[in-house]
């Protein structure tokens, strides 16, 4: 994949300025916070979000990245899986070093705990795994959507990597990720586990699918 | 550009929901969005304004460097092209009168410190006589700098 032209300076200051950024942090808290562990954490990643697109300092392009808060939402997840890393790598330090004599007597009741979530783990990705197999068949006749989904898989996520990778519009893309979300919102409650997508998410991809469908036709750039 | 990372099952699911959840916020209306953000225990008003407050300094601190930035840039252009349009010396100096000269422009007090800064850098008086040319070509380009920067400051 080629690396994009640096953005225009000016034309990225121009789209800053336009944007209504009392919204956008309000729009950023909502995302941020069910997925911190505290108020503080999400307000320190929304904060970092908007200061590195501000100053300059991260890729934000609006040629690339037609909308400003999926771009920060994306940072905000990136950097939260950042910080769940360094927290993982810190708790296995603090665990390695502060291990004792007393830690051996407590050994079958940690294999105990380590089997639970082993089967826990394999429970999941049974369900993830039947989860995308369904939905590929679901969408094995929409080749865009179909497309989009082994993008999704193959963790390219920019509106304009994903127009470049298909040859599709980002129009077309735009359209085929709503027809996604709809057979994804059926599929999880289909092959139920935890957090179906909710019923507003529904509602809405459904008048988007109605809207998209005389878009199928035609969609290649 | 990040390099993509193959995701597994279940983030690819994860990523699925994220992105249908990032739609809803981004439909919420306003009044939505506040209900929501006062259930998180936020005062939508007291963020608003933080957002547009930071927002608002951020924009200026980077109007300024642009500012800084495009006058760096300005000057720079000017030094290049009075470097580019220099005549090209005639002949190739002895070396001790190559030294003389460097001498001289490194006392020059227009150039301050900058001259013995770039010559002692440069190698010194371990320099080659061609190395020792380029230094001389660059004091040279440097005193006309100066005297031109002093002739921008007295038009002012």
């Amino acid at each position: 994949m080629s690396t994009p032209p640096p953005p225009d300076r000016a034309a990225v200051l121009a789209f800053l300025r336009k944007q209504e950024w009392g919204d956008l942090r309000l729009e950023l808290l909502r995302f941020a916070m069910p997925r911190c562990k505290s108020r503080e954490l999400a307000e320190d990643l929304v904060q970092d979000a908007i200061i590195k697109v501000m100053t300059g300092d991260s890729s934000f392009d609006p040629s690339q990245h037609p909308s400003v808060a999926r771009y920060m939402m994306g940072a905000i997840k990136f950097a939260l899986a950042d910080e769940r890393k360094s927290a993982r790598a810190r708790k296995t330090v603090a665990l390695s070093r502060g291990r004792s004599d007393d830690d051996d007597v407590r050994e079958g009741d940690h294999l105990q705990a380590t089997n639970a979530f082993s089967e826990d783990v394999a429970v999941k990705v049974d369900l993830f795994t039947r989860r995308i197999t369904e939905l590929r068949g679901r969408l094995a006749r929409d080749a865009v959507a179909l497309a989009l989904l082994d993008l999704t898989i193959a963790g390219v996520d920019t509106p304009a990597e994903r127009a470049a990778a298909t040859g599709y519009t980002f129009e077309a893309i735009e359209a085929a990720r709503r027809r996604m979300q709809h057979h994804a919102a059926a599929v999880a409650r289909e092959i139920s586990g935890d957090d179906p997508l909710d019923a507003d998410d529904e509602r809405r991809a459904e008048q988007a699918e109605r809207g998209d469908q005389a878009e199928q036709e035609g969609e290649v750039a | 550009m990040t390099t993509p990372k193959k995701r597994t099952p279940a983030e690819t699911w994860e990523a699925i929901e994220d992105d249908a959840e990032m739609d809803r916020i981004l439909a919420l209306s306003k009044e939505e969005l506040d209900a929501e953000l006062r259930a998180d225990g936020f005062d939508p008003a007291v963020e608003r304004a933080r957002g547009v407050a930071l927002a608002n300094e951020l924009l200026a601190a980077r109007d300024g460097r642009n500012k800084w930035q495009d006058g760096a840039s300005a000057k720079l252009d000017a030094a290049r092209a009075r470097l580019a349009s220099r005549p090209t010396r005639r002949g190739k100096l002895p070396r001790v009168e190559l030294l003389a000269a460097i001498d001289r422009a490194c006392n020059d007090p227009r150039l301050g410190v900058r001259a013995s800064v770039l010559y002692r850098n440069r190698g010194g008086g371990e320099a080659t006589d061609e190395q020792l040319e380029e230094i001389l070509a660059q004091l040279e380009a440097l005193a006309d700098q100066a005297a031109a920067e002093k002739d921008d400051a007295e038009k002012k």
